[in-house]
């Protein structure tokens, strides 16, 4: 690893934790707490318990850090000094009152040491700013099974002027270790209140409420006193001997303190890694958990959409369509505009929630669970192999559920290299809006394998990504290593409602804000080039669709793609589509065939019918080679405009240019060379 | 010897870590700094392997269990 791009931020250059921001926050004189603490700590998990809806989501100002912002309004008790009142005895004063106090999820740091972005900006807010910058409060979160390791944050705290509480969390996991500790004891050691609180089943909030609101009341207590005397042969103690007295404290804390039962006891986790690690069962375990992911998703999802298209193209649009005839547009453009635009465009968008939900929920419970951190261990090989840290699977395995978050998930590696290559390579991953297009696609031609299909397209997605990475290590980075495989697994436990629930809503609404209105737009633009007469003459919203522009444009890109065996311009079009969003190809499919559409409830079978025919004729009567290649060339060519954008944020446009062609041109040589051999053999 | 060649399940005490220096000190504050013992539980996919350092468990790659070197820490009742 070499010394990180990301190292600490310049004073001054970003905006501190008093600064106003956007969004939620308890008004601009609150005191401003922020939540600190390594990753699997329970920090996000007890800033969710604590704030609960009332939270907004942002890249903090000068930098490409999310930061989590929100307002806490818990019951203390009442304090007549702090609050100024002339109070005499038996004062009517209310015995508690509510607080008010911004909170800010800092990214999780395992020291003040930054090697990341994320960490570098963990450090700015909190260290490095004069103390007039600083937060009110910082409130670490520390795994108490693990409590050697976990206080070297708080140590390194302790050294500067902040007022810390430290926050045990993993109580029930301590205990089964047969670790107890002893928070008076721990809290006298290290000078600051200790409380065990446990997050997940909100138990402790109000603990933590009371001592925070104690502890505002108070002055900001002096830093701890370090023996760093001049070393013995007279020189000034070096960053070896600081961490040495550092160490030495935080074992005699732990002395103090804690209590092991059995240190070399076997965990239930230890069981359970010993196959879930393993060198030839551990990737067979994550390739049956990974098709047992996208079997659900494809058998569940499917009916609850079909329910949800119903409601929009029936009552909803049989509603609006009866409401503009009784004002007189009934047979108007704006009918169409209205119902095949905006209804439909909503409609889709709703109506492939359900599958992204379940995606979000699968990959929700897999990383609660703390199976995705065994999963980043056993993938570890295959990403080095692309130049890659075991690290960069997570933001792969979210582009599987949507390519935009995962864009975004690109900042959890440290070396900028590794992002922009990450990032280049997330739209390879198959997300579940591509999905959509498989199941049909795969239920029409394949019958029964449709699941066996779908399955095959995630594994070559795969095969993509790993492919591609190849190739740009060996030609654009040739001289790029990877960081060493280091991660710190957590112990396994049952995943629980609330929390998959909050994290897969956050994934979901910042899908629906991101890309909802860009296929809205999409889905309005469509239509309006089908209404637009290119030929014959039609009036505006009455011409045909092959006469319409829509049609004359996708008519003239089509030859491009005879040699892939899906040259016909209605294929062609929804592709075109497609680069708009991925949801819309089976839309604009259906239009272009003028057929009900089945994702608002029309017949599958009607489009299916359609596709048939016309996979059929384009490929000289070889559809199978050629419903191969067209789904590979979904797969690959662009990612919608919704991950271009997050890519254009990330990366820079010049090389989100860059990843454009490559997709374009590697999407069209694969598939082509799959038709033109396929058609040999099928 | 290494702490990639060293037998599993045994107490080992570690001598040296030749990672780079920020390797290193992420290593350190994780719990696994000269002098500590620490354990190899098992070995992973890909030649790494999963360390009780600290009282955690960590997944190191191959290219670190070569850099840590270590000792088997001998129990003096045997």
């Amino acid at each position: 690893m070499t010394q990180s791009d990301a190292l600490p931020i310049k004073v001054g250059s970003v905006p501190n934790c008093h600064s106003p921001g956007p969004g939620v926050d308890a008004g601009p004189d609150a005191p401003v707490i922020a939540l600190v603490g390594a990753p699997n700590a329970g920090k996000s998990t007890l800033f969710n318990a604590l704030t609960g809806a009332n939270v907004t989501m942002g890249n903090w100002p000068g930098t490409t850090v999310e930061v989590a912002r929100g307002a806490w309004r818990p019951t203390v008790d009442h304090d007549c000094a702090a609050q100024g009142c002339t109070c005499t005895e038996n004062c009517s004063c209310p015995a508690t009152e509510t607080a008010g106090w911004t909170l800010l999820d800092l990214p999780g740091a395992y020291s003040l040491d930054p090697i990341s972005p994320d960490e570098a900006l963990t450090r700015a807010l909190l260290v490095d700013c004069p103390p007039a910058e600083r937060p009110d409060l910082v409130v670490v979160t520390a795994d108490a099974a693990n409590l050697t390791r976990s206080l070297y944050l708080p140590a390194q705290l302790r050294e500067h002027r902040l007022r810390v509480v430290l926050a045990l969390t993993m109580g029930d996991v301590a205990a089964q270790r047969g670790i107890t500790v002893d928070t008076a004891a721990l809290s006298r050691a290290i000078g600051c209140p200790v409380l065990m609180i446990d997050p997940r089943r909100r138990n402790g909030m109000g603990e933590l409420a009371q001592v925070i609101a104690d502890q505002l009341r108070r002055p900001v207590p002096a830093p701890r006193s370090r023996d760093l005397s001049v070393t013995e042969d007279g020189a000034e103690p070096d960053e070896l001997d600081i961490d040495d007295e550092r160490f030495a404290w935080i074992e005699e804390v732990v002395a103090q303190s804690t209590h092991h039962a059995d240190p070399g006891r076997r965990t239930w986790s230890d069981r359970v890694d010993r196959w879930a690690t393993a060198p030839v069962i551990g990737p067979v375990l994550f390739l049956l958990v990974m098709w047992c992911v996208f079997q659900i998703t494809t058998t569940v999802a499917a009916p609850i959409q079909d329910a949800l298209s119903g409601l929009f193209s029936g009552p909803i649009s049989d509603g609006a369509g009866w409401l503009l005839t009784q004002i007189g547009l009934g047979d108007t453009w704006v009918r169409g505009l209205i119902v095949d635009g905006l209804i439909a465009g909503v409609g889709m968008v709703l109506t492939f929630v359900p599958l992204m939900t379940l995606m979000f929920v699968l990959l929700a419970i897999l990383e609660d669970s703390g199976y995705l951190a065994r999963a980043a261990v056993v993938t570890d090989r295959v990403m080095r192999a692309v130049g890659l840290p075991g690290r960069a699977f997570l933001p792969l395995i979210v582009g599987f559920g949507c390519n935009v978050p995962a864009i975004s998930a690109t900042r959890i590696l440290p070396d900028a290299k590794h992002r922009l290559l990450t990032a280049l390579l997330v739209p390879f991953t198959s997300c579940s809006a591509r999905l959509t297009v498989y199941v049909l696609v795969a239920t029409t031609f394949f019958g029964q394998y449709a699941g066996t299909v779908v399955f095959a397209m995630y594994l070559i997605s795969i095969l993509f990504v790993v492919g591609v990475g190849l190739l740009l290590k060996n030609t654009v980075w040739r001289t790029m290593g990877a960081s060493p495989l280091v991660i710190d697994l957590p112990a396994y436990h049952w995943p629980t409602a609330r929390i998959t629930a909050a994290v897969t809503w956050q994934r979901l609404k910042g899908f629906l804000k991101t890309a909802s209105g860009i296929i809205v737009v999409a889905v309005c633009v469509v239509w309006a080039l089908q209404a637009i007469p290119a030929r014959g003459g039609a009036d505006f919203g009455q011409v045909a669709v092959e006469d319409s522009a829509y049609g004359v444009a996708a008519q003239a890109i089509a030859p491009v793609f005879e040699p892939t065996g899906f040259g016909s311009w209605q294929t062609t079009s929804a592709l075109v589509v497609g680069f708009m969003a991925k949801e819309a190809v089976i839309s604009s499919w259906a239009q272009t065939y003028a057929v009900s559409d089945p994702t608002t409830g029309g017949s599958a079978a009607d489009l299916g019918t359609q596709i048939i025919a016309s996979f059929t004729e384009s490929s000289g009567g070889h559809p199978y080679p050629a419903v191969w290649a067209f789904l590979i060339f979904l797969l690959a060519y662009t990612p919608c405009v919704a991950t271009l954008a997050a890519q254009k944020r990330e990366i820079g446009l010049k090389w989100t240019l860059f990843g454009i062609a490559v997709q374009l041109s590697l999407a069209w040589l694969v598939a082509t060379a799959v038709f033109q051999i396929g058609r040999v053999f099928w | 010897m290494t702490l990639r060649s060293a037998p599993a399940d045994r107490t080992l005490h570690l001598l040296a870590c030749h990672a780079d220096p920020a390797v290193a000190r992420r290593l350190a504050a994780l719990g696994v700094r000269r002098g500590v013992q620490l354990r190899l539980l098992r070995r992973t996919a890909g030649g790494g392997g999963i360390v009780l350092a600290a009282g955690g468990r960590l997944a190191l790659g191959r290219e670190l269990l070569d850099a840590l070197e270590v000792e088997e820490v001998v129990d003096d009742a045997e």
